[in-house]
């Protein structure tokens, strides 16, 4: 039976679980949230993330973009962050240029689009319920459609 | 009805990974000229800075409160322009609110 239990229910509740222990729900503004989100990340290398959805994310945008030092662009996760609780953003990539300034898209994941939620990331990508498993041949396919069309998404507004 | 794979992405923590804590430090000092902006949040009323990470927190009437029990407050002032709160460690870095003081904003 399909309860509607969605991913982002599923954050929310682990965010919750934390205020919950803190007591208090407190409020990062923007810029803070960002900072705190830089300092939060489960592995070392923002250019090498470990989750294998990111890393394909994060080459496919590095191959359309032509670079060969993959260091330029960093990717950096803020699920069940106050980046994803209060500002509306699952994700987020940053291009170094050359006059050392940094463009940013922000990336927010859903499972349906038209729920009529108030998006306030620059991609908001729908995934699909099932999911869906990159080691399976009915879903490859799919998957690296999905990794195409939000990569040509990022890169055109990356380079702006 | 799918199979379950050996990695099934699922939701937002499946394709990106969740944060982890901020490490916490305790030597941090607030940037004072951070802690004069107006508010970005339409009902806070003070900001509270974390020693532990550095974070800059937005803090409502009731927190205000609930922070004044906490740092057994009998006087908690009338308005925070030329105050703060500080902490030792926060939710994002720590378990919780730890060791709640009411600093001047010196300018």
């Amino acid at each position: 039976m399909n309860l509607g239990y969605t991913g982002r229910m599923a954050e929310k509740e682990l965010f919750d679980e934390a205020i919950e222990t803190t007591g208090l729900e407190l409020y990062l503004n923007y810029q803070q949230s960002l900072k705190a989100v830089k300092e939060s990340q489960p592995w070392e290398d923002p250019s090498d993330p470990d989750k294998r959805f990111a890393n394909d994310l994060h080459a496919t945008i590095a191959n359309k973009l032509g670079f060969e030092d993959y260091s330029k662009l960093k990717f950096y996760t803020s699920v069940n962050s106050h980046l994803d609780k209060y500002h509306g953003v699952d994700a987020f990539f940053e291009l170094e240029l050359d006059n050392g300034q940094k463009n940013r898209v922000t990336l927010d994941v859903t499972l349906n689009i038209n729920k009529g939620e108030d998006w306030k990331a620059d991609v908001v990508f729908q995934w699909p319920s099932e999911g869906l498993d990159p080691d399976l041949p009915e879903d490859k396919k799919e998957y690296i459609k999905q990794l195409e069309f939000i990569a040509d998404r990022i890169v055109k507004l990356i380079k702006q | 009805m799918k199979k379950g794979g050996s990695e099934m992405l699922k939701n937002g923590e499946d394709l990106f990974g969740g944060v982890k804590k901020v490490k916490a430090t305790s030597d941090h000092v607030p940037d004072i000229e951070k802690l004069q902006r107006p508010f970005e949040k339409k009902h806070s009323v003070a900001y509270l800075f974390c020693k532990g990470c550095g974070l800059i927190f937005e803090v409502d009437q009731k927190q205000v409160d609930e922070l004044a029990k906490k740092a057994n407050l009998d006087i908690v002032p009338q308005d925070f322009f030329e105050h703060y709160f500080e902490t030792m460690g926060c939710g994002t870095c720590a378990i919780g609110v730890e060791n709640v003081s009411i600093k001047p904003i010196k300018k």
